[in-house]
């Protein structure tokens, strides 16, 4: 009975942070918004007993991508008004969502997962060399950014 | 539900980083699927989670250039309006 509440909890939040994404005036509200979708995300993760999956969830994109999402978007000036037609939005939301659902391929989660027979991590050690190339490029990625940064703007410590 | 959002917000704004968020979004949905699918439907949990991790390497990568791109455009005081970006001129 609880699992169900904070599953359908876990979901309104994702769902809705997710609509606010896209109807918020500032391009920083958007930012926030995207972050409780990120953690929504993790708590059906969690939800679907996938506990490291949503800690993975939280740490790199609620507590990394996000953070460095805000601090570069709040250091500009963002209060340019974003430009849209919130009326063609929500009926392209409603358009895409009653035609999933006349199709029927509306798919709701189970229960619980209890049968699952293997920890999410337990296979880790053979990909060892796989999720260090990814961190590298991960990591090519930041500084690339940074590089480009630092050649086309001043940057005051 | 949230590709559906997803699809929306792309189609619907002209702002840049907004649209990059509702890519970002899109990712988080192939995310939760991807999750469901290794927790209910039992299948081999390594290839799973592989899957989970190119997708957050991708959208992690797309942040990381988002804000790059983000910060040199304002500092050239460049429009992010979409429409717009076809009259710039290098």
């Amino acid at each position: 009975m609880i699992g169900e509440i904070l599953f359908v909890l876990a979901s309104l939040i994702t769902i809705c942070a997710a609509a606010a994404i896209f109807l918020s005036r500032r391009v920083i509200h958007s930012i926030i918004a995207v972050t409780f979708a990120f953690a929504g995300s993790a708590a059906l993760f969690a939800y679907m007993n996938q506990v490291m999956l949503a800690l993975l969830q939280l740490f790199i994109f609620v507590g990394g991508l996000s953070t460095y999402l805000m601090v570069a978007v709040a250091s500009e000036d963002s209060s340019m008004p974003l430009g849209v037609s919130r009326f063609v939005f929500i009926l392209i939301v409603a358009g895409i969502g009653l035609s999933v659902i006349l199709l029927g391929n509306a798919a709701t989660p189970q229960a619980s997962y209890a049968t699952q027979t293997q920890p999410p991590g337990a296979s880790l050690p053979a990909y060892y060399s796989l999720i260090f190339a990814m961190v590298a490029l991960l990591f090519s990625g930041v500084l690339g950014s940074v590089l480009i940064i630092k050649r086309f703007v001043r940057l005051v410590v | 539900m949230l590709l559906a959002i997803a699809l929306a917000g792309i189609a619907s704004h002209r702002n840049l980083i907004i649209i990059l968020l509702g890519v970002e979004l899109a990712f988080v949905a192939s995310t939760i699927l991807l999750v469901y699918g290794i927790a209910g439907l039992n299948s081999d949990p390594s290839q799973g989670f592989i899957a989970i991790l190119s997708v957050w390497t991708v959208a992690s990568v797309e942040i990381i250039s988002l804000i790059a791109v983000y910060v040199y455009m304002k500092s050239r005081g460049m429009p992010l309006d979409v429409s717009k970006l076809s009259r710039m001129k290098w």
